[in-house]
């Protein structure tokens, strides 16, 4: 604690000493908001035209400032998709400047972008990408439901966990190494329907940022990457409605002023009803499969200083068949933030975040019924300070304490049953943080960030505590109580990033970033379960720590109109968990940790995109080189091994045309080598049925996958103030096959022969949905 | 866990548009050869069996040649030991050796030139209170069908796993059936018998059913289990790896001793 007030300090006099050396200045603040609705507008630039070195952007609740000597001047603001704004201004002392840009689409689904000067080439973080809504709404999709996470995974080094399935892979890390933020709470399972959509609903987004690396100190608690998802606020000026009927779900999403210009509120909810058709089959008539989400948020301006943020999200997924099985489970997250504007140099917010998520699994067999919940809860506080010093530093600074429950299992019976009623111990813990970083302008090219981010784990009672031998066995058992800390982790992360301008056209940045994760997903399935279990560090299960270096070259070309962007990294992990051969992690058994094994991983590789960004036609070409490896003492012979997410190249390919004002076309198309896995080497009889022969660990690759989607949306002719859309997407447009798993089996046709029989799950899904706003 | 079969089912039903399956050519590295031993002792007469065989590549058809010319031994922690003559090709047996529950035995191959054991103690004899027949309540199959069901008292003072191995009209069903005790413990328990939906295997009205009711030792439990889990080719467990074994010495496979109890009926 000491250290850390010592470190800000540190920070502090730095930044400050930076000032003293300058001529008196005077500040300008506010706030830059979309003229049409109200909302607060991320990440818009600032400059000033007579000073081209200086500049500031829009942190994540609109809040900019920006200090400079007195003078006359021209500040330019301006977003992407957002008409720029020049404003004189005699600038004598502090002022507060409240900015509104206009859109420079006012239609439904406007996609003629324009570049912009806020690109990769002059931002100073690297490792990151942005989604912009625009594209997100124009990209074919599954079903024809707009879903932000497909979408990311069309980008260089985040890749798809495969058909269906909305799990993802950030530079070699596991799907559980993602940090994903939905207004800041996390989101620990992301998917609806077994991974075939995620919980996000592209109505209710407003932005949405993901780190690859060079993370911001503010961040921390996964290994991969940031996943940071804000929600709109919806608009205070007018009332809105919008929705969307597809062919498997619907959506209405329904915003407006509360008070005019002051507070707001948005509410979005969509449902699949799938369901529906299963019922009027007589075949599926019992088989439940649905899901919902609602997404709410209220706003309020608590005069010039302060306002007041309150979201939430919930869903829920269905699924199961009659009375025999039955699976539930869902995220629910709340969030109340408080903005307070201290002076114009000092910007504060307090996050009071709630999570939680939980399933159950109702069974009926035979003549036992039981019901299986899990649940994992998070309490959980921020406080955040962003500071401008002046006009060559930022300084954002702050703790984080969250506050984790799991309940790894509960056993109940229902009606008659032979099953005794059991819970798997309640697991506590306790992740604190402190952080500080300065952004740094050290001259008009080079800009610095460097921070610390200290993290503290405790896992506490109430329970036991057990002493594992390497070989897994339990040789003492310790109790602790509630309250009592049984393990403490401190872990300091360092995070360093570098820009340097080359010119007006081209930049290179540079990266260190170390990241710690202490909440472990374990899975013992290909596809992403809903019932996969989070575990907590203890005394046995270190927390997973990842370094990463990383180098980027990003260049503007054809008088902006294209963007090519570059990176390579390496990255090395520690304390990465895997299960023993035979491991029963689903047993009823306390000590997880005797089913487990720990060792090492490693992950490189290349990121390449060339963007086009303006015209009638944009889109993107990325293309991934990389290489995952793991070494786990106990699997394949203790060598290094292909991790499952190692996959040597991945290409995707986007274009959006816009052909007139009335047809916009789209298609998208992925390659990538297929998943490491493991084949046998031979087989063998037990008890009369075959049995296969392992010894590699991921030594074979499945089957290259391929995929091309294709999409249009036609504007329908406007009424009023209704505007309406159609739009149509052809899912695997040339229905390839591509293969979601390989059994190995007797043969049915020649007795004695076994064969290897590959399953897809999709050839084409055409879709259409209407979409309406007024 | 069944659960995860039935939402292996409900995944492949939500995809009902395609999920096509089709046979592919894999090219797999062929591996040295690996003896595969199987030995059991029960406390049934002829209960002393070991069956060796080796490992074959994949492409090959058909048979498992057993495994001549093994010496292969029984012993038990009295000091005696048991040698089992080899009846058949690669099948060993000893059919006075009966095995007593509470007692460790051993078992002690050698082969050329090498040594394999493994230990096993049989559990003590939980009785099968009851065989039975109901019909599948489940609309997973959406057919008529029979389930066999097995009714036993779990005693409260131990662990205790169990096997059984269902033989319709003296086919032996493919499905391994294992339970412990984890949320049963000192319970009257009513074990149904759930295997696979395919139509050829189907109980009907007029079949015969044997259950054999096997009380097995942890480390069976866990070579069962980790047999069904990994090595049997189901694509959907993300690491397949072989078995955990109680065998030393390199050989796959498992040594268990067992109490057995074995019932019939024929389906109403």
């Amino acid at each position: 604690m000491i250290r850390f007030i010592k470190l800000t300090l540190c920070l502090l006099l730095l930044a400050a000493g930076g000032s003293l050396a300058q001529q008196k200045q005077a500040t300008i603040a506010g706030t830059v908001k979309d003229a049409a609705t109200g909302e607060t507008l991320i990440g818009a630039t600032v400059s000033v035209k007579q000073l081209p070195a200086t500049g500031t952007v829009t942190n994540e609740y609109g809040f900019y400032s920006l200090s400079l000597p007195p003078g006359a001047y021209t500040l330019i603001y301006s977003l992407v998709g957002f008409s720029e704004k020049a404003l004189e201004i005699l600038l004598v002392s502090d002022q507060k400047l409240d900015i509104a840009l206009s859109d420079q689409a006012t239609t439904l689904n406007e996609v003629v972008i324009t570049a912009n000067k806020n690109d990769k080439v002059s931002s100073t973080q690297m490792g990151a990408e942005k989604l912009n809504i625009t594209e997100i709404s124009t990209v074919p999709v599954l079903f024809g439901e707009r879903d932000p996470l497909k979408v990311l995974q069309l980008l260089p080094g985040i890749k798809s966990s495969g058909d269906g399935g909305s799990g993802f892979y950030v530079r070699g890390g596991a799907t559980d190494q993602n940090l994903i933020l939905l207004d800041e709470a996390p989101v620990y399972n992301a998917s609806h329907l077994l991974g075939f959509f995620s919980t996000f609903n592209a109505d209710a987004i407003k932005d949405m940022t993901v780190y690859k690396g060079g993370m911001p100190a503010q961040y921390g608690g996964r290994l991969s990457s940031v996943l940071d998802i804000k929600m709109n606020e919806g608009n205070n000026r007018d009332y809105e409605v919008s929705g969307g009927i597809g062919l498997i779900s619907a959506k209405l999403n329904v915003e407006g002023p509360i008070q005019k210009d002051k507070s707001s509120f948005l509410l979005s909810a969509r449902r699949t009803y799938a369901d529906v058709f299963l019922r009027a089959s007589s075949e599926y008539r019992d088989y439940r499969l649905y899901f919902y989400d609602l997404n709410a948020k209220l706003n309020f301006s608590l005069g010039e200083k302060d306002r007041l943020y309150v979201s939430g999200y919930f869903g829920k997924d269905d699924m199961g068949m009659g009375e025999t099985f039955g699976l539930q489970w869902g995220n629910a997250t709340a969030t109340v933030r408080w903005n307070h504007i201290f002076n114009r140099k000092l910007f504060s917010n307090t996050s009071l975040i709630f999570s939680n998520y939980d399933y159950n699994v109702a069974i009926q067999n035979g003549g036992n019924q039981f019901d299986i919940f899990s649940q994992i809860r998070d309490y959980n506080l921020k406080q955040e300070f962003q500071w401008f010093p002046n006009n060559k530093n930022t300084v954002r600074f702050g703790v984080n304490a969250i506050h984790h429950t799991i309940t790894p299992g509960e056993v109940t019976p229902t009606g008659s049953s032979s099953i005794n009623a059991s819970e798997l111990q309640k697991r506590f813990a306790w992740e604190n943080a402190l952080f500080a970083s300065n952004s740094w302008q050290v001259s008009s090219r080079l800009n610095l960030t460097y921070g610390l981010r200290i993290n503290a784990f405790s896992a506490v009672g109430e329970g036991d505590f057990y002493t594992v031998t390497s070989a897994g066995m339990v040789i003492d058992t310790l109790h602790y109580d509630k309250g009592q800390v049984a393990k403490t982790y401190l872990n300091l992360e360092p995070r360093l990033s570098a820009s340097y301008q080359l010119g007006e056209l081209a930049s290179v940045k540079a990266s260190y970033v170390r990241n710690v994760q202490n909440l472990h997903l374990i899975s013992n399935s290909t596809a992403s379960n809903p019932t996969d279990k989070w575990i907590a560090s203890n005394n046995n299960i270190k927390p997973e720590i990842s370094d990463q270096v990383s180098l980027g070259y990003y260049r503007n070309l054809v008088e902006n109109q294209y963007e090519l962007s570059t990176e390579i990294y390496y990255k090395t992990m520690q304390n990465q968990i895997d299960y023993r051969n035979g491991a029963n992690i689903f047993s009823n058994f306390d000590a997880i940790e005797t089913q487990l094994l720990f060792g090492k991983g490693r992950a490189y590789g290349s990121e390449w995109q060339l963007k086009k960004k303006s015209g009638k036609l944009t889109g993107w070409i990325s293309y991934t080189l990389s290489k995952t490896e793991r070494k786990i003492d106990g699997i394949n012979s203790n060598l290094w091994y292909n991790a499952r997410q190692d996959r040597t190249h991945d290409v995707a390919l986007v274009g959006i045309y816009q052909l007139n004002n009335k047809w916009t076309l789209s298609a998208n198309w992925v390659y990538y080598t297929g998943n490491a896995i493991t084949f046998p080497a031979g087989k063998y009889q037990v008890d009369g049925q075959t049995a296969y022969y392992y010894t590699k660990r991921n030594g074979y690759r499945m089957p290259d996958y391929h995929r091309l989607d294709l999409g249009a949306t036609m504007k329908l002719s406007d009424r009023k103030n209704l505007k309406q859309e159609l739009a149509f997407s052809l899912y695997n447009a040339y229905g390839r096959e591509n293969t979601y798993m390989i059994e190995f089996r007797d043969s049915e046709s020649i007795p004695g022969r076994t064969e290897a029989v590959q399953t897809a799950l999709f050839k084409f899904i055409p879709s259409i949905s209407y979409n309406f706003k007024f | 866990m069944s659960t995860l079969k039935y939402s292996a089912t409900l995944l492949l039903f939500t995809s009902f548009l395609c999920s096509c399956e089709k046979v592919i050519d894999v090219e797999l590295d062929p591996a040295d050869q690996r003896y595969v031993i199987e030995g059991q002792i029960t406390n049934q007469k002829k209960g002393a069996l070991v069956v060796i065989s080796q490992t074959t590549d994949f492409e090959n058809t058909g048979v498992y040649p057993g495994v001549s010319g093994a010496i292969v031994t029984i012993s038990n922690t009295q000091g005696n030991v048991y040698p089992l003559m080899e009846t058949q090709q690669g099948i060993y047996q000893d059919s006075l050796l009966v095995g007593k529950p509470g007692m460790s035995y051993r078992l002690h191959v050698t082969l050329n030139g090498s040594e394999y054991t493994a230990t096993s103690i049989m559990p003590d004899r939980v009785k099968m209170d009851s065989l039975f027949v109901k019909k599948d309540g489940s609309n997973i199959s959406n057919r008529e069908r029979y389930l066999a069901h097995v009714g036993y008292t779990d005693p409260g003072n131990a662990v205790n796993f169990y096997r059984f191995v269902q033989f319709k009209n003296g086919v032996k069903e493919k499905t391994i059936f294992i339970r412990n005790d984890d949320r049963t413990n000192g319970n009257k328990v009513t074990a149904p018998l759930r295997y696979p939906a395919d139509d050829d295997n189907d109980i009907l009205t007029g079949d015969k059913i044997t259950v054999e009711m096997q009380c097995i030792d942890q480390a069976a439990y866990q070579y069962w289990y980790s047999l069904d889990r990994g090595a049997l080719g189901d694509g959907g467990a993300a690491s397949p790896a072989n078995p955990v074994s109680n065998m030393q010495g390199g050989a796959l496979g498992y040594f268990s001793a067992h109490a057995s109890e074995t019932r019939e009926i024929t389906v109403p």
